[in-house]
């Protein structure tokens, strides 16, 4: 009798556990895909709206500079303040030190395998557009697309309008660290417009 | 009390409970198998049937042993074409053949006729339905008799099976059709199609047959999808370069007015004429792969502003029935401003000389915006995106964006036509704002029916208009998409013409449209389509009607800017014409399919439907025309080699954008085609997105299923 209550706890226990594995595995899955993107959009839309610092949760130490979409790719995607580790995993990030869209060279990055996986396919006279806080739309055109070393080369920095798109090369090599970095350069198009 | 029985009770409550763990574990268990199970991809490979793919033309490979050629000979009345298709099949071999050959017609054909020639002789083929027709025809088949079955796959796409043909043996199926002209800014037309586009199939891969059944026998290259339950039966092999099919056209018209002008769009032909009747001839025999286009025109003021047919059948009086509204041009408005959505395909099957006449197609489309006007770009492949987030003003800056768009698109990938729709429809025009979506395309996809009932669905204010692209379009796309999206339709099939038919396109979009018609014909008049769609600029009314009575008239009004108008028609004096009562059927029928589409009773239709088609003699998707010869005549010792006729690639595709590399192809049980295995991986994306929903069902189940058990539980333990 006491071993027969021991099993039926035991199968209580099992299948409890084994209920909210599911269930919160379910949970994170659609959290991970889904939330932070609402968030981070919800957050954009603010920023449009006037609000400077428009934070897409309360803890986040970061908030969101620009959008950046590449239409023929379906490239969608808010931009980040700060190339921190801990942005990268959320969204693609604005270099700090490079320049304002139109203002000088523009430097985005973004991780290999999520955000900027999509960079493998960039061709020469792929049009990309960012959109700023204020609401303009500037728009690039690929020029060039580049493996660089950066033990022998670094990115050129200046006040010659130029978007500048780097992330991690090879794109399929699971090590996560390598001198490589693959760099898209686009330049400006037209004038931003709205 | 002493000594302790054993209770039957308590050892029944034992079982009991210890099923329930065993029933609840094997729920879960189950649940949890399901999960994995739609984790795993299904491989194409598993599904298909071993029959050869691909054909090609490389010395030593293999080519069917039967030769199909095709006849067609047209006689144009007033309103109609009557239309007889006479396919050859040769048998080249020296073994017994059966050929499957699946062909294009007219997306308005209606298939009253089969007649099988063999030799000297001929039976005429009957109606029946479909699945009684495939009965007779395979016991034919199986009996050594010479047996043909003309089946309809979609109202533009049909298949003849033909069975036993002989060693060095020629067996000719002989089609017939009718069809109503096409009559738009004071032009006829007629369109045949004389090739087909490989079709684009989207969807999950049927593991299991539903409870409806297609055609066991076909042996498409693409596995049956849960958005295409029946893709076997439209995808036929193809050559990979060369001609197989070769096609020879006649045509006679009699007009019944002098023409000013009639022409052959894309092929070369002969004329002549005498008495008014003219004739024309193709030059020589050609390859079956591009859409042959007949068009004439009337001699000024001969333009026919009304006309009837008409036709007693089985002592009923059918009408056809045609009239003109009044001009809209010098009279109108000017026209508001509109928000124009440009939808461009990019799928592999637009790769070649059909995204070159696309991309022109936009760039007219956008220069002829007017600085009042908003728009948007969208192109679609595998998914769909749009140039602007929201459509913007049609300014220089804007304008010279889209232009850059357009110009670096390339064309790969798959047909994903419902995001690029979805996406399209998805926000009304800005108010004050006309919608207008042009979408250009091929029409390439297997999931016609399903792409209009979302068209229906989700139009909104829009209106949709479609232009065809390519040597052959889908016209049963083309037509019945900008029906649903209360448009209109063109086609652009040769670059040189892409200026011309997009202006008439143009004058359309930018005019006010004839809203509200109301046409009254006699008491007890059966007419179709029921409603008088709006019309564009140079449409006609153009209906079938059964009528209770002969004589009395029919009377179309109208509104034009706040005026009043009508037109009479008397229906005493008609001009007698056969087949105006089969165009009626059809006419009814198409009418009852889109009721299908629109989520009507399935049952109900189909079964109405089928008993029209039966009483009219037409081939429908439930009702097919078999022929059957008495005497059998392949011993029984010969056996059948079944044969897939492949078709022509249309003229200026390309073979690799559709179907994959050349490599590939080069083994004669080719890999699954490229569009095939893109087609897995988009759904392979979507199915990880539904992965969620299940781990929380499953969560939520075995969560019930534990409190169910504790339950259970906690009450043996107070028993005991």
């Amino acid at each position: 009798m006491r071993q027969r209550i021991l099993l039926l706890n035991l199968a209580v226990v099992l299948l409890f556990g084994l209920g909210f594995w599911q269930f919160g595995r379910g949970l994170y899955l659609m959290a991970k895909a889904q939330l932070a993107q609402v968030l981070l959009e919800h957050a954009w839309e603010k920023t449009l709206a006037g609000d400077p610092d428009a934070r897409p949760w309360p803890w986040a130490d970061t908030h969101p500079v620009a959008r950046i979409r590449v239409p023929n790719l379906g490239i969608d995607q808010i931009v980040l303040s700060g190339s921190s580790g801990r942005n990268l995993a959320f969204g693609p990030t604005f270099q700090l030190a490079s320049y304002q869209p139109g203002e000088g060279t523009t430097i985005l990055s973004g991780h290999r395998d999520t955000h900027f996986k999509f960079l493998k396919d960039v061709q020469p006279g792929d049009m990309i557009f960012v959109e700023t806080p204020e609401g303009l739309e500037y728009s690039y055109e690929v020029s060039q697309t580049e493996i660089a070393d950066i033990r022998n080369s670094q990115l050129r920095l200046d006040d010659t309008d130029r978007l500048v798109l780097v992330t991690c090369y090879p794109f399929n090599v699971l090590a996560a660290s390598g001198p490589l970095r693959y760099v898209v350069t686009a330049k400006p198009l037209l004038f931003a417009s709205r | 009390m002493s000594l302790p029985r054993p209770n039957p009770q308590e050892d029944k409550l034992r079982l009991e409970t210890l099923l329930h763990v065993l029933i609840t574990l094997l729920v879960v268990s189950g649940l949890l198998f399901i999960a994995r199970a739609q984790e795993e991809r299904v491989n194409l490979d598993d599904l298909r049937s071993g029959e050869l793919l691909f054909y090609t033309d490389t010395p030593g490979s293999y080519l069917p042993a039967t030769r199909v050629s095709s006849q067609v000979n047209m006689q144009i009345t007033g309103m109609v074409a009557r239309v007889t298709l006479s396919q050859q099949f040769q048998n080249t071999g020296e073994g017994w053949t059966e050929a499957i050959y699946v062909f294009p017609l007219p997306e308005d054909a209606a298939v009253d006729s089969l007649k099988m020639h063999i030799g000297e002789r001929v039976i005429v083929g009957e109606i029946k339905r479909e699945d009684e027709a495939r009965a007779v025809y395979e016991e034919a088949k199986e009996a050594g008799q010479q047996t043909s079955l003309v089946e309809q796959e979609r109202p533009n796409m049909f298949t003849t099976s033909v069975a036993n043909i002989g060693p060095g043996e020629t067996i000719i199926i002989e089609i017939s059709y009718l069809e109503t002209l096409r009559y738009d800014s004071g032009t006829f037309s007629l369109r045949f199609p004389l090739a087909i586009t490989p079709r684009y199939i989207p969807g999950q891969p049927l593991i299991e047959e539903s409870e409806k059944t297609y055609n066991p026998l076909a042996t498409g290259w693409a596995a049956n999808t849960d958005q295409v339950p029946d893709a076997q039966s439209i995808t036929p092999p193809y050559l990979k370069s060369g001609v197989g099919n070769t096609v020879t056209i006649h045509a006679v018209i009699d007009a019944g007015f002098k023409l000013a002008s009639l022409e052959s769009r894309y092929h070369q032909t002969t004329m002549s004429e005498k008495e008014g009747i003219y004739s024309l001839e193709l030059t020589g025999e050609v390859p079956a792969d591009k859409d042959f286009e007949l068009v004439w025109t009337p001699e000024v003021g001969a333009e026919p502003g009304a006309a009837v047919f008409a036709e007693t059948w089985e002592s009923e009086s059918y009408a056809l029935l045609m009239l003109m509204p009044p001009a809209l041009s010098n009279t109108s408005l000017p026209a508001p401003a509109r928000e124009v959505i440009l939808i461009i395909d990019t799928s592999g099957s637009m790769e070649g000389t059909s995204i070159v006449q696309a991309k022109e197609a936009v760039q007219l489309a956008l220069s002829r915006l007017k600085p009042a006007d908003r728009f948007n770009v969208i192109e679609f492949n595998d998914a769909a995106s749009s140039l602007f987030r929201t459509p913007r003003e049609a300014n220089a800056a804007n304008l010279r964006l889209a232009e850059r768009f357009v110009n670096q698109l390339r064309a790969d990938g798959g047909t994903e036509m419902r995001s690029a729709l979805e996406l399209a429809f998805q926000t009304q025009a800005a108010e004050g704002y006309l919608g207008q979506v042009v979408f250009m395309t091929d029409g390439s996809v297997g999931n016609e029916a399903e792409l209009f009932a979302l068209i229906e669905r989700e139009l909104g204010s829009h209106r949709l208009f479609t232009v065809g692209i390519g040597s052959a379009p889908n016209s049963y796309f083309m037509r019945k998409a900008a029906e649903f999206g209360r448009g209109t339709y063109t086609f652009i099939s040769d670059l040189g013409e892409t200026g011309e038919k997009m202006s008439e396109l143009f004058v359309k979009l930018e005019q006010p449209v004839l809203t509200g018609l109301e046409l009254k014909l006699p008491a007890g008049s059966d007419v179709y389509p029921k409603t008088v769609p709006d019309l564009y600029l140079g449409e006609p009314v153009l209906v079938s009607v059964k009528l209770s009575a002969q004589g009395g008239e029919a009377v179309l009004s109208g509104n034009l800017n706040g005026e009043a108008w009508t037109r009479r028609l008397s229906l005493s004096n008609p001009g007698s014409q056969n087949g105006i009562s089969q165009l009626w059927a059809r006419a009814k029928i198409e009418e009852l399919n889109d009721e299908l589409i629109r989520g009507g009773n399935w049952e109900i239709l189909e079964e109405d439907i089928t008993q029209l088609a039966l009483k009219h003699h037409l081939v429908t998707d439930y009702t097919s025309l078999i022929a059957v010869d008495k005497t059998p005549v392949r011993p029984a010792n010969e056996v059948l080699e079944t044969e897939s006729i492949p078709q022509n690639l249309p003229a200026g595709q390309s073979y690799e954008a559709i179907f994959g590399e050349a490599d590939a192809m080069a083994a004669p049980l080719a890999p699954a085609p490229a569009m095939m295995m893109k087609t897995n991986q988009a759904v392979g994306f979507a199915d990880t997105a539904t992965l969620a929903p299940l781990n929380l069902i499953i969560g939520l189940i075995t969560l019930l299923l534990a409190f169910l058990l504790l339950v259970q539980v906690s009450r043996s333990r107070m028993r005991a």
